[in-house]
């Protein structure tokens, strides 16, 4: 569990931090509502072919990458919040920012395994169409 | 003034997003160098100019956020290896992860531009 909680220690960040903390976190907004819309997209042109009503077979391809982008999403928006909360709040500066760091670790977890996903893809593909 | 020292339990959560940064940054580069590598080689074999162009923009927006990530890791590993400027480093490695979100966020969007174009008939790739 990455929930730190615990934490009992606090710091408040000066203005100065503050301004940072706000572009992290909007920019980790941005991203993730762009994530998140490439993810809904995915999975509605999978969904589409996986009911018949698209031709061809990348539909298998596209619904799992709309997931997986989608949960990366999820983690930069909560990221995001997170960031702007130690902003918001007084006394729990730190904890909030520790969240934020948990989220935002795992999405990047997440996008590193898709970017796997992908060049294993593109290497596969590529030898596949060199064999023909 | 003394600066606020992180916790081992906060280290932990600060380094561990620090290498999975870094990882992340490293997996951009050398995807931004393949796609360099493979603009190079376009040229070489005399392949049609717009693929070239398509590897070239591809590859530098990916090494700066390689490099903005590489960089974001480097410092949010710092701030566990070093004492005394926890914070700091903390704010330097967000401004890097910032540049790198900024980074993605255009790519994605010159990339959406590019596929509506695309699709309009404003140009053709290939």
């Amino acid at each position: 569990m990455d929930d730190i909680a615990g934490t009992t220690r606090d710091h408040e960040f000066t203005e100065e931090q503050n301004a940072d903390l706000r572009a992290v976190g909007s920019h980790a907004i941005t991203w993730g509502f762009v994530c998140v819309s490439a993810g809904v997209a995915c999975i509605g042109l999978g969904l589409l072919g996986a009911t018949g009503k698209l031709h061809g077979t990348a539909w298998r391809l596209v619904l799992p990458s709309g997931v997986i982008n989608s949960i990366a999403g999820v983690n930069f928006l909560i990221a995001g919040r997170d960031f702007r909360a130690a902003v918001h709040t007084q006394g729990c500066d730190v904890r909030h920012v520790m969240e934020g760091l948990t989220h935002l670790s795992r999405a990047i977890l997440v996008q590193i395994l898709l970017g796997l996903a992908t060049i294993a893809l593109v290497v596969l593909g590529a030898q596949l169409s060199g064999g023909h | 003034m003394a600066e606020y020292e992180f916790t081992a339990r906060e280290n932990e959560v600060v380094g561990r997003l620090g290498r999975r940064a870094k990882l992340w940054g490293w997996i951009s580069a050398i995807g931004g160098v393949l796609c360099l590598f493979a603009a190079l080689l376009g040229m070489r074999l005399g392949a049609d100019s717009s693929r070239i162009l398509l590897f070239l923009l591809a590859a530098l927006p990916q090494l700066s956020v390689g490099l903005s990530f590489l960089g974001a890791g480097r410092s949010l590993v710092g701030v566990v290896e070093t004492r005394g400027n926890d914070v700091t480093l903390l704010m330097d490695a967000l401004g890097n992860l910032t540049v790198a979100m900024k980074i993605q966020i255009a790519i994605t969007l010159v990339f959406v531009l590019l596929v509506v174009a695309n699709a309009a008939g404003v140009y053709s790739i290939g």
